[in-house]
Formats: structure tokens, C-alpha cells, sequence
């Protein structure tokens, strides 16, 4: 009973504190939450090819969103800001892991048509990066051949490997938040994303490769984010 | 002997009891939570706010701590308000360029 007690005092006092902080920094603020988006994920999708493993809509159309934001005028911020795509599953005997990061230096300009209500305008220039990752345990007849002279009982090695691709976007946007209290807020974003990708010069282990021919060129995306500090 | 011991052990215990009662009291009315309901949370340095939290946590008024909470606030957000009620600068322009950007893209 004590410990449960001490134990709550910490966890209050860390909030408490953790708050504090981020109360402490009026002008710095930052957000979870997620997006919605509708790519067409060319070669990337089990629709598009068999290899690839069954997607669902976690991984095709929700976005998982983080970041933080500075506010440096009286109407003006500016961020940095992600939003990511993951894609997990298994392609014969490998784990399969995709990744697509879309991120963003943003800057922000907002203005309150009334009390607790706020519409802001973003435009964001992204670097954007896209990772796909295979890794599989298997035995190396060459190491257990080793590890037997030395008394050991064969092992299994991981091996893997991951091509990545880096594009160029821009992404425009309004919002709208609601302060329920003046260190937290929601806030809605509707716009579009446009991104330069190509299918040509992907990365893997050096070597420029041939990747999905994703077409997310322009793309409508919703945001529904939980806006902390202010 | 019994008598003035009695008489000590009252005494004591009574000036005890009322600074715990003033102390109680402060908690409630420190010069942190005037500041904040004068001056805003905003005005507070760091140390100040953390001594905010622990001031309003051992104040045990709890209905007071509640109204002093939602006063704080919102006189915050009023004030926040009240400082970007409308747009200043570039950033007015900025807003616009979007807001035809977009419309350009949703027409296209």
C-alpha cells in the first residue's frame, strides 16, 4: 500500500513537472496524432503484386503524425513536422517493413476569429524518405562449419537489407484548432500533398536499383492532431 | 505540576494547531496563485509554475482550487485571443497565397 502510494506521488509529481515545462514554453507547442490519405502505392500493394503482403488501411491510408512548432511572431510559427506510413508482414520466410516518412519544415500562419477557435494556414516544404526492409534468420553452412570445430551447436545469423529512396514534396494546408484549454487543443488540417518521386534510383547496399512506381504526386490529406504546450 | 504541564501541552498545541490553519490558508492564497489570477499563468517563470501546481494540489478547498483553475485559463485564452485576433504583417499575404494555392490545386 505504501509503495502504490509512493508510487502515484511520483507519477504525480512527474506530471506535474512534465507540464510545468511544457506550460513553462508558451511559444513552443507539440503534436500527435494521425492523418488520412488515399496514394496509389504502385508495386507496393498486394493488389498491384502478389509478393507483397496483405495491406490494410493502417498501412495504406492512415498517416502517424508527430511534431513541434515554435512560434517566433505573433500570427507566425514555424516546425518541423512527420508523417509516416508503416507496412509490415512477411514475404516468405523474411519479416517485411516499409516505410514511407513524409517531412516537413513547416511554417504556419493563424489568426482567432473567436475565443478558443483558431484557423491557421501551413505550407510545408518536405524531404521525404522511403525505406523497404527485408530481414530473415538462416543458418551459414560456412560459420557452422567454424562454430563445430569450436564445440558449438550450429546457430542461426540474421541477415538484411533495406533500399531507400529520398524525394521532394511540398505540402499546402488549412486548419482549424479548438483550445480546451490554453496547453492543449485540437486541431484539424484538410490540403494537399505534392510530391516529386520517381521510381528510378533507389539505394540498396550502393547500388542504384529500380523501385514501386508510386503515383503521389498531388494528393488531398486530412489531419486530426492533439496539440500540446502553447 | 500537573495543572501547569497541562496548561503548556494546551498552549503548544494550540499555537500548532493554528499555524497548520495558516498554513493551510496560504495555500490557498499564496502570493504564486495572486499573481497567476492577477497577471496570468503566462506571467509565471518556471519555478513559479511548479510552485503553482503544488500550492493549488495542497490547498484543500477543493471547490476554490477548481474556480481558480478555470479562471487561470480562461483569462489565458482570452488573452491569447485577444493577441492574434487578427493578422499583423506578411502574415496575412502569406494566408492568402495558400488559400489560392489550394483552390488552384482542388480546380485543377
Amino acid at each position: 500500500m505504501i509503495v502504490l502510494f509512493q508510487n502515484i506521488n511520483k507519477l504525480l509529481i512527474t506530471l506535474i513537472f512534465g507540464l510545468t515545462v511544457i506550460s513553462a514554453q508558451p511559444k513552443l507547442s507539440f503534436h500527435l496524432g494521425s492523418g488520412f490519405y488515399k496514394p496509389s502505392l504502385g508495386y507496393l500493394d498486394p493488389d498491384s503484386n502478389s509478393v507483397i503482403p496483405s495491406l490494410s488501411a493502417f498501412g495504406k491510408n492512415i498517416l502517424i503524425d508527430w511534431g513541434v512548432k515554435y512560434q517566433f511572431y505573433p500570427n507566425a510559427r514555424i516546425g518541423y513536422s512527420r508523417s509516416n506510413s508503416y507496412h509490415s508482414g512477411k514475404i516468405g520466410d523474411s519479416d517485411y517493413f516499409r516505410t514511407i516518412s513524409y517531412r516537413m519544415i513547416t511554417f504556419e500562419t493563424f489568426y482567432y476569429p473567436r475565443k478558443k477557435m483558431e484557423l491557421n494556414f501551413m505550407l510545408a516544404p518536405m524531404y521525404n524518405k522511403g525505406i523497404i526492409k527485408l530481414s530473415s534468420k538462416g543458418a551459414s553452412s560456412d560459420w557452422d562449419s567454424i562454430l563445430n570445430k569450436f564445440g558449438n551447436s550450429s546457430v542461426k545469423l540474421l541477415t538484411e537489407g533495406e533500399m531507400t529512396k529520398r524525394w521532394l514534396g511540398l505540402t499546402s494546408m488549412i486548419g482549424f484548432r479548438y483550445y480546451i484549454y490554453p496547453w492543449l487543443a485540437v486541431d484539424g488540417k484538410a490540403g494537399f500533398m505534392q510530391n516529386s518521386y520517381s521510381e528510378n534510383k533507389w539505394k540498396l547496399d550502393g547500388d542504384k536499383v529500380d523501385g514501386p512506381t508510386m503515383n503521389i504526386k498531388k494528393m488531398p490529406v486530412f489531419k486530426l492532431h492533439f496539440v500540446f504546450g502553447w | 505540576m500537573v495543572k501547569t504541564s497541562t496548561i503548556l501541552t494546551f498552549l503548544i498545541l494550540s499555537t500548532a494547531q493554528s499555524q497548520i490553519d495558516k498554513e493551510k490558508k496560504d495555500f490557498c492564497n499564496s502570493l504564486i496563485i495572486k499573481q497567476a489570477r492577477e497577471s496570468g499563468f503566462r506571467s509565471l517563470n518556471f519555478s513559479e509554475k511548479i510552485q503553482y501546481h503544488l500550492d493549488l494540489r495542497k490547498c484543500e478547498n477543493k471547490i476554490f482550487v477548481k474556480s481558480v483553475r478555470k479562471e487561470v485559463n480562461d483569462s489565458q485564452l482570452a488573452s491569447d485571443s485577444e493577441k492574434a485576433k487578427t493578422f499583423t504583417g506578411k502574415s496575412s499575404s502569406f494566408a492568402y497565397c495558400i488559400i489560392l494555392f489550394i483552390t488552384y490545386l482542388t480546380l485543377n
